[in-house]
């Protein structure tokens, strides 16, 4: 696994740990609900190309939990400040699930500021269907059922869902759990996304697995459809978690997207 | 001590196989499983068994809210306590409680709760609470707001009975212009206040340092000992005055018949329909943000049991619900009494898919047999 460095930053007072590695141009990696606290392979893999910076979003794992960040708006002014401090311009913004909602909110208020969109398996669109679970009630549940809802392969799904959590584990999951309930507890998605989506101008791609059971590829479709430069992927080996099932068709797929010109 | 009836008036016809083919009586039960028509008359057995406890003697009747489920039907607590002004006459009312942050709005709590008190005369208890953790499922109100909204709302609701309006109130969950009630209610300062709840340090030092009255539910006695004696500790060292037993308050399921033999027998099969039935949460029982991180550990770390896992005899043993005659009734009562302090008891004679005739049973005996044991008894 390639080198990383970890970066504490305070953001007016929000302690934000960043991981960071590679180099090339810069690429910024949200992560899901259940994800943070790591530098995992599929960074590793990006920092071949990009110099890859990888926060974990207030609330979770090594970064501050303040518990006035409760919209989606918190979090996307939060990582302006961010990309500001730092320096990142024009980033390639690879958002995921519950990161995937926060990129596409980010990109609706600056169209103007990035280099490409990766929406992977992101919530936010605002559309139901009625296969789709109730997250939290399913992700309590837990078992069988919500792990294949994530992986479409069994084997990856053991290396990444522990049968056992230690108490210190469960903690850690109820935290994330508690700022991901903060954030979508009433729904997965702003209802004026699709309005917002009109106003992007990046190019753009929607990578979705086609065995998502948390949020199932016909969503991938209206948010491809939504956004005017899109490009729409869908992968058929993989379900919710992209990143940890395929990450080399992540890096292809973002390499074959062009970058936005300069304005 | 104080003797208070409580009714939950849960759905009794669940289907044989509920135990394999459903895992919660919340949330997700079919409503199909609810039949209207029998509805009428067990509703209104309910009503007549709370009315009967005032001719029994009791200090008061009480209700309280649920939503979308089989263990307790009434989302609407205060529609019951509506019946009950005029068909009681002298006993208080209790409504243990308004899950206040389920509600969009608790000016509605506060209108009704004083057009009830106004109605009865000033009989009317208000508990209020934060709603179970399934009911934030089912109504889709943030968890993680929970506690929040609970001070907020309970700030307002006190403020719009003591201060005159129309005032303003701009806090973060509600906004008004005109905070201005009518009617306004008959007891003063206001209706007073009850707060039951599990046991938890923040829910016992707000209890404390607003001097109501903490009611201990379905929990084993060891916990409620626990509690009693944080309240008191909290009360002395840290509010600056001594908790009476008024403040103390437990709710424990009781079944007396003639023997200890007898009532284990009789009690078993609806108070194993209240904790493995009705009490069956499946997987909504802990919505995430629900309980602080500090509470969670906790729970963790005291290793205590879910309802479902507990058999009958330790149900008994621990001290979740008493069972026996009524020698062995007041027995334990009297531990609450001399050694927890605790002068309020919130009880009833109706337990899960219990038959009529049972609940009569027990509701004489514990009325005749226990009651006036413990009347007369200062509570130390």
């Amino acid at each position: 696994m390639s080198n990383y460095e970890e970066l504490t930053l305070d953001i007016l007072g929000v302690k934000t740990c960043v991981r960071k590695g590679g180099s090339g141009p810069p690429l910024v990696y949200w992560h899901g609900a259940g994800g943070g606290g790591a530098w995992h392979a599929h960074h590793a893999l990006l920092a071949e190309r990009f110099t890859v910076y990888a926060p974990d979003h207030p609330g979770w794992s090594d970064s501050d939990n303040p518990e006035w960040m409760d919209a989606m708006l918190d979090y996307a002014l939060h990582y302006d400040s961010l990309f500001r401090l730092l320096n990142i311009e024009r980033p390639t913004l690879v958002g995921h699930s519950l990161g995937g909602w926060m990129a596409a909110t980010f990109a609706a208020i600056y169209p103007t500021r990035l280099a490409r969109l990766v929406l992977v398996n992101a919530a936010g669109y605002p559309f139901i269907t009625e296969e789709q679970p109730d997250f939290f009630a399913a992700a309590m549940r837990g078992g069988k059922a919500f792990s294949k809802a994530l992986f479409h392969n069994p084997e990856i799904a053991k290396t990444y869902m522990p049968a056992n959590p230690t108490p210190e584990e469960q903690m850690l999951r109820f935290r994330h759990m508690t700022s991901t309930a903060r954030l979508a507890w009433h729904c997965w998605f702003d209802e004026k996304m699709p309005q917002r989506l009109a106003r992007l101008q990046v190019p753009t791609l929607v990578l979705w697995g086609a065995h998502d059971g948390l949020f199932p590829p016909i969503l991938a479709e209206k948010y491809a459809a939504a956004i005017p430069n899109s490009r729409l992927v869908i992968l058929p080996e993989c379900a919710h978690m992209v990143p940890f099932e395929d990450k080399e068709a992540l890096l292809r797929e973002i390499l074959e997207l062009p970058e936005a010109p300069l304005s | 001590m104080k003797f208070y009836y409580f009714h939950l008036m849960p759905w009794p016809l669940l289907p044989e196989d509920f135990d394999t083919k459903y895992d919660s009586a919340w949330v997700d039960l079919p409503n199909s499983l609810y039949d209207p028509e029998r509805g009428t008359a067990i509703y209104n057995e309910y009503i007549d068994e709370l009315v009967a406890a005032e001719g029994y003697g009791w200090d008061g009747i009480c209700v309280n809210e649920h939503h979308q489920n089989a263990y307790g039907t009434m989302p609407s607590p205060n529609i019951i306590a509506a019946m009950l002004t005029q068909r009681t006459t002298k006993c208080q009312i209790g409504i243990i409680g308004n899950a206040l942050p389920l509600h969009a709005d608790p000016l509605r709590v506060a209108e009704e709760i004083a057009m009830l008190d106004v109605i009865s005369g000033g009989r009317i208890i208000s508990g209020f609470v934060r709603g179970t953790g399934m009911e934030y499922y089912s109504y889709n109100v943030n968890p993680t707001w929970s506690r929040d909204r609970f001070y907020e709302a309970h700030d307002l609701i006190i403020k719009a009975w003591t201060e005159p309006g129309p005032f303003r109130w701009a806090g973060k969950h509600y906004k008004h212009h005109y905070v201005n009630i009518w009617p306004r209610p008959l007891q003063k300062p206001h209706p007073p206040i009850w707060l039951p709840g599990t046991g938890s340090l923040e829910t016992v030092d707000y209890a404390a340092s607003k001097r109501y009255p903490f009611m201990m539910v379905f929990s084993p006695v060891e916990y409620q000992r626990k509690a009693y004696d944080l309240y008191r500790r909290l009360a002395e060292e840290k509010y600056g005055y001594e908790a009476t037993p008024d403040q103390l308050a437990f709710c424990v399921p009781t079944y007396v018949a003639e023997t200890d033999e007898i009532a284990r027998k009789e009690a078993r099969s609806s108070i194993l329909w209240l904790f493995h039935k009705g009490l069956k949460t499946g997987a909504f029982g802990m919505p995430p943000g629900y309980i602080t991180e500090r509470s969670l550990g906790a729970m963790m770390k005291s290793g205590a049991k879910g309802f479902g896992e507990l058999t009958y005899e330790e149900l008994i043993d621990e001290g979740y619900i008493i069972v026996g005659s009524p020698a062995t009734v007041i027995e334990k009562l009297n531990y609450y009494a001399e050694r927890l302090h605790a002068g309020v008891m919130v009880t009833g004679a109706s337990w899960g898919d219990m038959p009529r005739e049972l609940v009569a049973k027990n509701m004489e005996l514990f009325s005749t047999q226990v009651m006036p044991a413990l009347r007369g008894k200062a509570v130390s």
